[in-house]
This record gives structure tokens, sequence and C-alpha cells, in this order.
């Protein structure tokens, strides 16, 4: 053997080093898998990975900005950086081989292991073992590097160099291009996928803030760069850009752990999803198995989440949330760099680093805690989230109970209270949901057993607050409607020709209570057996407000307005209003004026429940009875003013503000306090309807000042109206009082009975006016009218402050009327 | 524009797709499962003041249990 005399592919050029690379790239071409992973195309595309790595490493020591990828037409790829250039200088302790040669073939050996040699830490490249591992199973590889003036090459082929390194020409640039083709023998698919690097590229890319990446594609002329300045903080927003999140803005936190020299970033931010994405990076490196730096960002997120939620009482007893509770929607980068990373595998599955841990977990605490700290309203939401989670898990476990117990809520019986019928033909038979137990008993009784069954509900009112009604359906209610309707708990939607009987029936009283509890049956159905609304199986009984005597005949009244209309026009028949200046009215003038009186009732309530009331609007304008009243109510500090329109208004505001020299600062919406040089505007809309009906009024003479009791005359009450009906004489104090007296005279030869539920009407009068077929008024209950029911329980169960409260004002008139 | 109904419990806004719809007025299985259990821990109330709520009524507290 003799190196004097090299005589290549004859088998005699063996010596010790050539021996050792013989053998380290028969290992690598033997086992590729232990290297990179697999030799699908996965491994396939580790090879462009392990070499960006060495790219990226350049870049983090801060001596590159640009990476560059190209795939060829002929399936080659180049990786390209303009950092230092690998080392091209001969290496005695090499045997005098180019160091470019000992980084390409040698195994175990590489500037990574050399600290001086610039990297100051956290490397990717490891075990010296990546770009041999490339160089070994590519059919050919070039590289070219450019480094002290010149332009340097050397080719490969399955690992073996196939030329001297050669200089080629000078060049003033730095940098190091690879250009490598997979060998066909090792991977049974050579072809790279776009779109795969594209991923990998731009992870790269959010990794390492401000540094570019290029992809080029010359096989279908596709090119892409990436930079990112805000590194992973841009990489949770596009995680989440196809997502609600939660809050903004991205939390980062970032330090250093001195000890261990472990440099921590992460970036967190919840989106309204149930995914957890989080994504944990050693040293550039993704690691899918995750490993201590993951454990350590859990471990405290989990410890910091569930202390803010305790101390701030956002968790109860009822709720314990785990670790997976505060993940939910979680979209999280962990990135840690550590100065001697331990892997699982070439692949870099899982960090191993032990002392990683605590150094991630203790940062990540301290750091979020603070950030809680300072912004609570974030907090509260994650907390929310974390509790919203585990309420989840808790129904999903307990939802899963309740199919194995399956004689609890379906085959097992019909409720103790249910009176069935005896048919079961869904054509003609009917489920009454009745409002109250003796209601549900005088139903029972008038019923037609044939084919009407009756489960009465207990529709619970609690007392439970200082000034709030509670309205509940008792927990053991909703279990016995599932048994009677026979559908089960989220039973598949198919299930509706399942159900016991043909129609469900909802008899509730026909006051505000029974209402409500009607919109907390409607919301249940909906939610719940939303299919039987849809195929119109729920219906809405009618049953009467009034019972009407008179002369020993007996009729029934559905609804207030109904009744109300009619006891008006009874008072009205033959009265006449003899006002104290003598002025008289009757007949079609006195319909106006009725008219008027009950669309103006309304408008001022509301007004008065502002704290508006008629006298003091006199007062604020200065008696204009004779003309339009204000509609823009303005404070501007604590002086109000009034005006009629909104340019009057705006006229207003910059007189003031030109007086002031200063804009105007708008008070909020519902603050409540006139603060001090604050603006106010309040349009009063319902002064559009008053003032509508005043001018109709004025017509007859009717002024403001009519519809206010005039006080005492005299030490007596004065009363400058009256209505005379035959030889009947009613004072009114004002014309308010005009309708209530009316429908009072409307009363006179009957008795007007009015029902306060169910519960009052006896068994026959429950059968002939709610049950009775040929009788009954039924309303169909439609998918709109349960989406309203759905809503109205929001509100009344929500926190919407100011819907309820329209809500409420407009309901408190229905209470009001229900003193007739 | 008409906004998307949001679902009652998560208060995510519903997508417009009939599909993603299936649940209605939920986001998902989950969020109906939670709302079933919250029917029968009777968690739902229709809470109404007896008296005219004053402006500085607290949001928020509506839910008791029952």
């Amino acid at each position: 053997m003799s190196a004097e005399q090299p005589a290549p592919n004859d088998g005699s050029d063996y010596n010790e080093s050539h021996l050792r690379l013989l053998k380290g790239i028969e290992g690598i071409r033997h086992r590729p898998a232990m290297y990179i992973g697999d030799t699908t195309t996965r491994g396939l595309h580790h090879l462009v990975y392990e070499l960006m790595d060495n790219s990226i490493d350049e870049c983090s020591a801060g001596f590159a900005n640009l990476i560059s990828i190209t795939i060829h037409s002929d399936g080659s790829v180049s990786c390209t950086d303009n950092g230092r250039g690998i080392p091209v200088g001969m290496m005695e302790s090499e045997g005098g081989k180019s160091a470019l040669e000992v980084v390409f073939t040698n195994i175990h050996a590489g500037g990574k292991f050399d600290r001086e040699g610039g990297y100051k830490s956290g490397t990717g490249g490891l075990h010296g073992v990546g770009i041999k591992a490339v160089n070994a199973l590519s059919e050919w590889l070039e590289a070219e590097i450019r480094r002290e003036g010149h332009v340097w090459t050397m080719d490969f082929a399955r690992g073996v160099p196939t030329t001297e390194l050669k200089k080629l020409g000078r060049s003033e640039t730095t940098g190091t291009k690879v250009t490598f083709k997979p060998d066909s023998e090792i991977f049974p698919d050579t072809k790279f996928v776009y779109e795969t690097l594209h991923n990998r590229l731009q992870e790269l890319a959010f990794l390492n803030a401000g540094i570019r990446i290029r992809l080029t594609d010359e096989r279908s002329g596709e090119q892409v760069e990436f930079c990112y300045p805000e590194g992973i903080t841009e990489f949770v927003r596009h995680i989440n850009r196809t997502e609600n999140t939660l809050y903004e803005p991205v939390i980062r936190l970032a330090g250093r752990d001195e000890e261990h020299n472990v440099e921590i970033s992460v970036a967190l931010q919840h989106n309204d999803g149930f995914q957890e994405n989080v994504r944990a990076f050693a040293n550039n490196v993704n690691n899918p198995g995750g490993g201590t730096h993951l454990s350590g960002f859990r471990a405290a997120l989990t410890r910091t989440v569930n202390n803010y939620g305790k101390r701030e009482k956002i968790f109860d007893d009822s709720i314990a949330p785990t670790g997976d509770d505060f993940r939910e929607g979680l979209v999280a980068i962990v990135t840690v760099r550590v100065p001697d990373p331990q892997f699982e595998g070439q692949t870099k599955f899982k960090l191993g680093n032990s002392e990683v841990e605590g150094a991630v977990a203790s940062l990540v605490g301290e750091q979020l805690n603070k950030f809680f700290e300072e912004n609570p309203a974030i907090a509260k939401k994650i907390c929310q989230k974390g509790a919203m989670a585990a309420e989840a898990r808790e129904a999903a476990r307990k939802s899963r109970e309740m199919v194995r117990r399956k004689g609890a809520l379906t085959s097992g019986g019909l409720p103790e209270k249910l009176r069935d019928c005896r048919s079961r033909e869904l054509d003609i038979t009917e489920l009454y949901l009745v409002e109250g137990d003796s209601a549900g008993g005088s139903a029972d009784t008038g019923r037609d057993s044939n084919i009407q069954a009756i489960l009465p509900l207990r529709g619970k009112i609690l007392n439970v607050e200082k000034a709030q009604i509670v309205k509940v359906l008792d927990n053991a209610e909703i279990a016995n409607i599932f048994k009677a309707v026979g559908i089960p708990p989220l039973a598949e939607m198919e299930d509706v020709t399942k159900r016991r009987y043909g129609r469900i029936v909802l008899m509730t009283d026909a006051d505000i209570d029974g209402s409500h509890i009607r919109t907390l049956l409607l919301t249940f159905f909906f939610r719940h057996m939303k299919p039987l609304i849809e195929h119109g199986c729920v219906y809405i009984a009618q049953p009467p407000l009034y019972k009407v005597t008179q002369r020993n005949k007996v009729r029934y009244v559905q609804t207030h307005e109904l009744m109300m209309t009619e006891l008006t026009q009874l008072g009205l028949a033959g009265s006449n209003i003899i006002c104290d200046d003598g002025t008289e009215f009757s007949g079609d003038n006195l319909n106006v004026i009725v008219r008027q009186m009950h669309r103006i009732e309304e408008p001022l309530e509301i007004l008065e429940r502002r704290g508006i009331t008629l006298r003091y609007l006199l007062q604020k304008t200065k008696g204009a009875a004779g003309e339009r009243l204000p509609q823009y109510r303005v404070f501007l500090g604590t002086e109000e003013h009034w005006f009629t329109s909104k340019e009057d208004v705006e006229k207003f505001v910059s007189e003031q503000e030109s007086r002031l020299g200063h804009e105007l600062d708008v008070a909020a919406e519902l603050e409540a306090d006139h603060h001090e040089d604050r603006l106010q505007v309040t349009d009063l809309h319902e002064m559009r309807t008053i003032n509508d009906c005043l001018q109709t009024l004025r017509g007859y003479g009717i002024t403001l000042k009519h519809l206010i009791p005039p006080g005492a005359k005299d030490g007596e009450t004065y009363y400058p109206f009256k209505i005379v009906q035959d030889d009947h004489v009613v004072r009114l104090t004002s014309l308010r009082d005009l309708l209530p007296e009316l429908t009072e005279l409307g009363k006179r030869g009957m008795k007007v009975t009015r029902f306060k539920g169910l519960g009052e009407m006896d068994a026959e009068e429950l059968w002939e006016t709610s049950m009775k077929p040929e009788n009954r008024t039924l309303l169909r209950v439609t998918m709109d009218d349960a989406h309203a029911a759905n809503e109205m329980f929001r509100v009344l169960m929500g926190d919407q402050v100011e819907p309820r409260r329209e809500f409420i004002e407009k309901h408190a008139l229905d209470v009001k009327d229900l003193d007739v | 524009m008409i906004a998307n109904p949001k679902c009652p419990i998560c208060g995510k806004e519903l997508a417009p797709s009939p599909t993603a719809r299936s649940y209605e007025p939920f986001c998902s299985e989950r969020c109906r499962k939670v709302d079933l259990f919250r029917w029968f821990d009777g968690k739902y109330a229709i809470v109404e003041p007896l008296y005219r709520p004053e402006p500085e009524e607290e949001p928020g507290e509506d839910i008791e249990e029952g």
C-alpha cells in the first residue's frame, strides 16, 4: 500500500483515515434512520433541515442574515447562506486534509465542538453528524465556499470526495452553498415537496427574528421570502390568524437563566377554540415530543393561572380546573437555547436537559404572574376559559355516566307526576306541560284522558335576595320532561319520531311569571329538543285572562288589550266629558281624545320612570305649553338644558366649546352622575309620540296642563273634568284619569274576574277554555319564536345591562297593567 | 350586515354555513353538553329586580345556584 501511487477503485488506497471514513459512511448508509429518523419523505426533507441548521447557527451567531433554499429542476437542492463560509485551510491533525473535507466526511468532527469557533451557545447542529449524513446519503454533493477572497469548491459522491478542494476564482463576499441530490438507492422517493419546505422555512423565520429566508422552486417558478422582525410573536399571530383571539396582545415572556446559561423566550395567546397548539423548540429545532422546556412551561402556566383564579375568586369550590383546562385554545411558542442540548435521537424529537425544566418554570411563573397583575382583564379571561373547560369536562363525564345508567332518564319508567293518556297514536295524542301543581290537578280532572296527558311542572319562584325575584325550573323537572316526552338527553336529532306524544303543549299562566316560565321552557326545548320545534310539534295554549259574567252568562276574554278595548267602548257609550270652562266633548271628538290619551300614556310613563314628570317638564321648558316639548336633554356638568332639535344641540355644543376653548368630554353612556364639564346628551325618543299626541289634542283645546292634576283648591281636591254617562258622574283631576275611569264605567252591570293564574280556574273552566279542541286556540311554536325565546332568555339571564333594563321597563308596564 | 348569532355558552360566533349550525344555538356538542348540565344543576334562573334597576347595577350576578 503506497500513498505515492494513488490508484482509485482498485482497493489499494486504504489507509487508516480512509478506512474510518468508509466505515463511517457505510454506517450512515446502512442505517440512515439512526441519523435522519427514516428514509420516507420526512427523512428526505430532513436533509435540507440538517444543512439549514448549520446556516441558522451562522445567523444566530450574528455572521449571516440571509439563507436561500433552491429546489432545482433536476431534483437537487441548494442551501446558501451569507455567513463566514466553512473553513478551507489544511488541518495537520487530520493528515493534511482541508477543514472543508473534514467537515463533510469525518463523523464526529465539526466546528460546533469548538466553542472558540464563534458559536456562543445553543447551536442546533449536534453530534457533528448532520452535514456528513447529508453527504453520505447524497448521490452527489457540491460544496461551494466563498471565503478569504476566493471561491472554493469540492465535490463528493455518496460521502466520498470525487475532486480535490479547488480554488475557482476571486470573491469579495463570504458564504456557504451546498447543493446535493439525494440518493435514490436510499430514498424510495427523492422528490422534494415545496409546501413541506415552505412550512419549515417559515417556521425557522419566525424563530429567528429578523433573518431572511428565501425559498425558490425552479421546477414551478414559485418563490417566497420570509422575514419576521417580531419573531415568535408573529408566529403566534400566524397560527391564530384564522381563530378568534381571546385577548390582545400576544403575551411575551423572555429572559435568561444565568446559572445554567439557558435563554428562554415564550409567546402565547388564547383563542376561543378548544385545541391546544403549543410548540416547543430547542436551539431552533422543533421537538414534537416536547421535553423539559415544554413540561416546565406547562407546570408554570397551570400553577400561575390556578393561583390567580383562586386568589381573585374566579374559581369557586365547584370548579377544579386541571392543566389541560387552561390549555384549551392556547397557542404558544416555547423556545430555549441550551449550550449542550440533549435530544432523543438525531431527529431531536424530545429535549432531555433536566436543568431546563426548572429554568423555564421559574421564568414563566414569575413573568406571567407579573403580567396578570398588570393585566387583570386578560388574566380573568384566561381563568374563565379554564373554568369553562373544566365545566365542559365535567359535563362530558356526567353525560357518559348518564348514558351508562340507561334506566335513569330513558326506559326507566315515566315520571310519577305524569298523568298519561290511553292512546299511543302520535296523530292524536297531546302532552300538556302545565305550570303549577294545582293547575295540573284541574287539567287532570278536566282533560280528555284518551288523548291528553298532563305533566305538572313546578316553576319555582324564589325570593332570594333583597330586591330580586329568581325564577327557576326545578331541576327534577328537566328530567321529568325528558322522560315524559320520551327523547333521551343529547339524543341524535333524528329521534323525533320516538316521542311519546304527537303534540307538546305548554300551558302557563297568562301573567308575567307565566311568560317567564314559558320562556324558560321554550329555550329548553329549542336548545335540547330542537327537532320537535322544527317539526312543529310544540304548541302554546292560550288560557284566557278574564272571565266576564253578565246576566248569568259567562264568557272569557283572552288578553288584557281585548278586555280594555271592550270596557272602554262600554264606558264611552253615551258619555260626555265636561270641562270646568264648560267645554263638552262627546261622540267622535271624544273617541279621538280617548285614542290620543291611550297613545300618550305609555311614553309618559317611560319618562316618569326616568324621573321626568310632566310637572318637571312644564317647569323646565318654562311653560311652553303651546309648543313642542323638547326631545333632547343635555347636561353640561350639573347644568341642565333642553333642546327640540339635534341642530340646536350641536349649536349649543359648539358655542360651549368655543367659550371653553377645548372640546367637551362626552360622558360614558351609562354614567349616572354628572361630572364637571362633561357633556351628556339624552335623546328622549318618547317625546316624538308625546308631541304628536299633544298636537292633535291642541286641536281640541287640550294642552299639557290638562294632563297634570292642579292639586287642591280651597283645601279641597279640584276636579277640572267630569264624565257623565246616563245618570252617572265621575270626576277627574286630570285627563290621564280618563281611560281608567272609562273602563270602570264600562264594568257597570258585569262581573269581570281576572285569573291570577291557571290555578284559579276549575277543571271545567280549564277544559272549556284551553283544552277542549273545539274551543281552544293553540299557537304553534315556530323556529322564529324559539329563537326569540332563546334571545329573551339570554337577556334575562345575561350580563348585558342595557337590553335587560329596556326589557324590564317594557314589561314593568305589563306588570302595572295586571293591577287593573 | 346582520351579525351571526353567538353560542350562548362560549360566546363564539356561529359560522353561517348550515352544517356548522347543526348544534344551533350552540357552536359544538361540547357547549350543548355544558348547557344541558346547567339545566340539570338548576343553574338557570330568570332574575328580575322587584323594583326599577339601579343605574350602577352590576352585570354578571345573574346566574344563581338554583
